[in-house]
Order: structure tokens, then sequence, then C-alpha cells
């Protein structure tokens, strides 16, 4: 009997967070589910079965946002690598090594819209950047990098990058510091090099949080990059630069259709989905060969 | 019989006294919120607003107005969360046309003309109230009217050896213009491209040259016609014309459209798009022998190539509106005569009411602007088409047309694509577009 009160007890004291969780989680996603098999007709929401998935689907746009994501999961290895040698580099200790991470690590903080502006001021066709490449002779190499629909997305690329490597960078570092000293110093009673240890030390120490960051990063490519988009190009030029969420957020506040948006909804939360799937499986592999 | 007709009658004029005796702005007090626009395109709108919410409390002072000034990115945005989640304002600003209608096909709107009679709008211009009237009823009332035209240096027209009072009529003179003052070493257009409002303006200035009626437009919109007919597409040419003679800012794809606009009054571009309420006040900072503004060029062979697009802002009842009585009296409130002399003092900005006076006008921009309208017919491009060829269509494809040179011909074989991707995806659009007929 009284373990059957402490079992509830327990459920009692989870409720509030799992009323929170039901409230700003699980309800969204279920609307937003049933909203995509819906339409409306005459004012009122009507089922319309696959019609929103079909039409989605069909539209190029779609296709078009999807590769211009896929193209910024090209941003994920840049970060890992940059930020794990980063950290590497601090965690040796140099000079002002706890300087240089508060300075690494303040573009995270700063808000998206902030970033977004500054790199449009710097990046246009007559800002920051290419004034001081035309001062220095440099004319040729003063391009639209936002503008230019070779070099658009890439751009916005660089700035997502620059924002986000001060998270990789700590995030390593805290487990790099974590690690066990003997390792490294068995690694250099066997003559270990720097980058042998590197490879042999560090990385499969630190494989844990790698996955992890890799797992994150790419869930953001995904579906948190709207913001960069929407204030430094507008998912322009001539599409070049639209993702899923700005497609997302043109279907629906830009005249398409409420529907659509929330069938291309569905679409992005499956695929993180997968991403986070993915990202259970290895940690859950990770736990077994640890046992 | 003579008793049940009293009884019928008495019980009739019972329930007339209620209607209007249970009128909420007659009596309760409420707050009535508006969330309104204007201020981007007529500065000085939200001074007349703030004037306007003093004189309704006087005048009413049973109702607290809450007037929120909204942004134009989230003009329509914050409005449809607002209106899916049943939390829409009172009145609810909205540019005319497809642009409103589109939320009443929605669902998002009720008629306006259940609340306010056509006595009460028989003051309002008939071509006006056209913009936003659909399947018989009323969907808008004009918030103020806007013209659309070219803003230009003299100065610079001068200097390039242009006759700054008559610059141009007609595309050939037009572009004559560009090339002198680009021989002059002035940039001829000043134009922002990266957020997207810019192709929509060059739509309803140049677009409809060759159409004769705005039932022309919706005939294409439903199918019934190609719009890579030259008919429609024409238009894109000029705008190619531009891109290849280069009269246009170089940084035209970094520049949002209000930078671009900025070039002029920075004297960095000679001529740029306008709304005629900027016009005027870049008249009175700038000076009347500096600015100048003229009717778009004309280079089409239909009835409208000569129109100028004149469009109304409007106000609209939200759905959910709490208060839909008082929301209606709000809006009349706007087109009480004294109010509409407020609009103009402290906006520059037109109402196409009779009671709008025109020797009220003091500067040379509306004096041109009232000319063109007695003389000139009104059409914008914009009102007629549905939001979504925009967006997916005209922004890309006129970016496209200055990023990566994109010929006139693929340009106007992407705008007939995007109208066969809406009529698929919104055929309760389609029907309401057939049974849509503008009258002439």
């Amino acid at each position: 009997m009284n373990k059957k009160i402490q079992i509830n007890t327990a459920y009692l004291y989870i409720l509030p967070a799992f009323l929170i969780m039901g409230g700003i989680i699980v309800y969204p996603v279920i609307e937003l589910i049933i909203g995509s098999f819906m339409t409306v007709t005459g004012g009122k929401e009507v089922f319309a079965a696959l019609r929103n998935y079909r039409l989605a689907f069909k539209d190029p746009l779609l296709w078009t946002a999807l590769q211009n994501n896929l193209k910024l999961f090209l941003c994920v290895p840049v970060m890992t690598v940059l930020s794990l040698v980063i950290a590497v580099i601090l965690f040796n200790r140099i000079a002002g090594w706890r300087f240089y991470r508060s300075i690494i690590f303040l573009p995270f903080i700063l808000a998206i819209p902030v970033v977004g502006i500054i790199f449009t001021y710097i990046l246009q066709m007559n800002g920051v950047l290419n004034t001081t490449l035309r001062n220095l002779g440099l004319d040729m190499l003063a391009i639209d990098w936002l503008g230019s629909p070779t070099l658009a997305l890439p751009s916005v690329g660089a700035v997502i990058i620059w924002k986000q490597l001060g998270f990789g960078v700590v995030l390593f570092l805290a487990r790099l510091m974590s690690i066990d000293i003997s390792l490294y110093e068995a690694a250099e009673v066997d003559g270990a090099t720097w980058l042998q240890k590197f490879f042999q030390v560090t990385v499969p120490q630190a494989a844990a949080v790698i996955e992890f960051y890799v797992i994150i990063s790419l869930i953001d490519m995904l579906s948190w990059v709207f913001s960069f988009i929407f204030v430094m190009t507008a998912g322009g030029p001539g599409n070049r630069t639209t993702v899923l969420e700005f497609l997302i957020y043109k279907k629906s506040f830009g005249g398409g259709d409420f529907n659509i948006a929330m069938a291309i909804s569905a679409v992005v939360l499956v695929m993180a989905t997968i991403l986070i799937i993915i990202h259970q499986s290895l940690l859950g592999r990770r736990e077994e060969m640890s046992e | 019989m003579r008793k049940l007709l009293s009884i019928l009658l008495f019980t009739a004029m019972l329930l007339t006294l209620a209607a209007c005796g249970g009128d909420k702005s007659s009596g309760e007090k409420y707050t009535l919120t508006v969330w309104y626009w204007g201020e981007q395109e007529c500065p000085g709108y939200k001074a007349y607003m703030e004037e306007i919410v003093q004189r309704y409390q006087k005048k009413y002072p049973n109702v607290t107005v809450d007037a929120v000034l909204q942004e134009s990115d989230t003009l329509y945005s914050a409005f449809r969360t607002a209106e899916s989640a049943g939390e829409g304002p009172d009145v609810q600003f909205l540019w005319g046309g497809t642009l409103d209608l589109e939320d009443a096909w929605l669902g998002n709107l009720v008629p306006v003309s259940d609340y306010i009679t056509s006595e009460q709008m028989a003051d309002i211009a008939s071509s006006s109230l056209a913009e936003t009237n659909w399947d018989g009823k009323q969907w808008g009332i004009p918030a103020y009217q806007i013209a659309f035209g070219v803003a230009y240096n003299k100065k610079m027209f001068a200097d390039a050896g242009l006759d700054p009072e008559n610059p141009y009529e007609t595309w050939d003179e037009f572009i004559a213009c560009c090339e002198a003052l680009k021989k002059a070493g002035h940039t001829p257009l000043g134009f922002g491209l990266k957020d997207g409002w810019l192709p929509g303006w060059f739509a309803f200035y140049l677009a409809q040259q060759n159409l004769d009626s705005v039932n022309d437009l919706i005939t294409c919109i439903r199918g019934d016609a190609k719009y890579t007919d030259p008919k429609y597409s024409e238009w894109l040419e000029k705008v190619k014309e531009l891109v290849d003679k280069g009269y246009v800012n170089n940084d035209i794809q970094s520049l949002d459209f209000y930078q671009g606009q900025q070039l002029l009054e920075n004297e960095q571009a000679a001529m740029t798009f306008h709304a005629h309420p900027y016009a005027v006040q870049l008249e009175k900072t700038m000076g009347s022998d500096t600015i100048g503004f003229a009717r778009p060029p004309v280079y089409g062979k239909g009835k409208l190539a000569t129109a100028i697009a004149a469009p109304c802002q409007i106000y609209t009842i939200p759905k959910s509106a709490k208060h839909k009585e008082g929301a209606a009296q709000f809006i009349l409130f706007l087109h009480e005569e004294d109010n509409l002399k407020l609009l103009y003092e402290k906006a520059n900005a037109l109402m196409p009411n009779m009671k709008f006076k025109s020797e009220w006008l003091t500067s040379e921009v509306d004096k041109k602007v009232t000319s063109w309208l007695k003389e000139y017919k009104n059409m914008c491009y914009q009102y007629y088409y549905p939001p979504m060829f925009e967006y997916e269509g005209l922004v890309p494809v006129v970016q496209k047309m200055f990023s990566e040179n994109l010929s006139p011909a693929d340009a106007a074989k992407e705008l007939d694509a995007v109208f066969d991707k809406w009529r698929e995806q919104n055929p309760e659009q389609l029907d309401a577009f057939k049974k849509w007929s503008v009258p002439e």
C-alpha cells in the first residue's frame, strides 16, 4: 500500500511539468499534424487527406528550400573541426586562454537579428568589407556577398559558423578538461606527437560530445536558421537562400496556404525527429559498449 | 387581423429600438483595439492616429481606443496569427484589393457592409470601394488614398541638361532621361530589391499598360489567358532594359526597398518610386525646386496605358472583433470632414470622399496628383492578383532578372507557372476570382 502511495506521489510531483510540456510541445505538434490534413473551405476547416502533402511535394520551391538546408549542413563539419581545434589550442593553456574563450563565446550569446543586421551592413555591396577591399585596391574582390546568387548562401553560412562556433568550443573544452590526464601522460611516455595525441586520445575521448554537437548542429541547420535568412537575405536573390523554415513562413503569411505550410512543418518535424533518433541510437550503442 | 398587424409592428419597433439601444458603442465602457499601419508610406500618420484617438475618446467618453502601429513585415502575420487564435483587434488596417479580400476568403473578416449602410458609404468614391467589394459585399473602407509616381531630383535633371518641369511622358523619353543622367555622372534610378517590395511596385507602375480593363488581368489569373502573351508580359522587357543599360544603383540586391528610396533624398540617385505622401515630405524638406513628382513612363497600347496606381489602404472588421459595431463607428468617424482635413494636415494623405476639399491642398505634388486623378484612370495592378503571385512569382523572378540575367521570356514563363500553381493550390480562391467582375 505504502509503495502504491509513493508511486502516486511521484506521479503527482511530475504532473505539473508533464502538463506544461504537454501544453507547449505535445498539443501544438498534435494541432500541426491535424492541420496538415485539413484545408479551409467556406471559412471552415475540412478534412483533405493527403492533399497538402501532395501539393507541397509537387512544389519545386520545397525542393529548392530543402537543397538549401542540405547545403547549410556543410557548415556542420566546418564548425565541428574548427571548434575542436580551437578547444584543443585553448586546452593547452596558451597565454590568455580564458580571455580568448570568452571572446570566442561572445557571438553565441548575441541575438541573431543583431548579428544578421551587423553582417548585412558588413557584407552588402557598398558595405564595410567591400569599402575596405576597394580602399586596399582590391576592387575585383568587392562582390555583392548577399546579392550574388552563388555567394549569398555561403555568406549566410559563414555568419552562422561565426556565431555558433563558440558553443562548440566551450562544449569541447569542458569535455577536454574532464579527460583523465594520465591518458595524455601515457601517450607522451610512448612518444606520441601532438597530432597522434589529438587523434588517438582527444577525439576518441570526446567522441560522445562531438556526436551530440554534430546532431544538434544538423537540427539547427534544418530548423533554426530562419532568423538569419529573414534578416540577411529574405530568401533571395531569386529563392537562392530560401530554406524550409522561411518557406513555411512565406506559405503561412505570404499569400500561401496555411495548411500546406503545416504539411511542410510536419515534414521538417519528421526530419528533425530522424536526427534525434539517430543521436539516441548512437548514444544507446555507446552506453552498451561502455557497460 | 388589424390587432395582429399592430402587434407585429409593435414587436418590430421594439426590436429596432433594442438593436439601437443594444449597440455597445452607445454607452457601455469598453476598449476598442485598432491595429493600424501607414506611417511607413504617409509620414505623420502616427501623429494623425494619436490625434484621432483623442478626438474619438472625447466624442465617445465610454470608449478607450488602444491604437497600435504595426510593422510592414508583420502587418499580415501578426493579424493572421491573432485571428487564428480568436484574439484579433476590433479594427484592422490592411492593404486593399486582394491583399484584403484574401483574408475575407480565408474567413478572417466580416463584411463591413453588415455594420455600415450604403447610405453611410455614399460619400466615398465608388471606384475606391470597388477595390474591396466582392460577392456583393464591402470588405474594407478606405483609410486613405495614395498615388504612386516617380519622385525625382530636379537639380540633377537640370545638371543633365533635362527639363526638370517636364521630365518625360513616354518610355523612350524616360530612357533618354536615364541616359542623360548617367552621362552626367548620376545614378538614374535608386532601388532596393532585397526585401522583395520592389517587384510589386514595378508591376503596378508598368504591367497594366497593355490591358483594357482590370478584368483582362482577372481573365489571365483564372487561366483563360497565358501570362507569356506580350499583352501581360511586355513590361518585363522594360525592366530588363533598365538592367542591361545599367540605370540602377549597383547595390540594388543589397538594399531594402526603403533604403533604395533613401538614395534620392541622400542625392545618390536621380529618381525612385514613391507614394505621393512621402514625395510631399521630400518636397517640404528638400524644397519644391529640388523634388519633382512624375507619372510612370508610358509604353503600352491598352486603355490602361496611362492609368495611375492610386489605391486605397483600408480598415476592416476582423471576424474575432469583440466590438464590431464600435469598430464600424470608429471607421465612420475617420470619414467625418474635420478628420479628413486632419488626415491631410498630419499625413498628407488624400481620402476618396466627397467631403475631402481640394482647397485644403498645399503642396505642388498633391495638386499634381489630384489633377492626375481627374484626368487618368485609376488602376492598382497589385490589388487584383493573388498575393502568392507576388511572393512566389514577382519577387524571385525580378530578383533573378537583376542577379542572374533572367530573360523576359523565361521570366514570363516562370510567372505563368506561378499562376498554374496558385490555381491548383487554391481552388477556393480560384472560385472567388471566377465570381469576381470589377465594374468598368
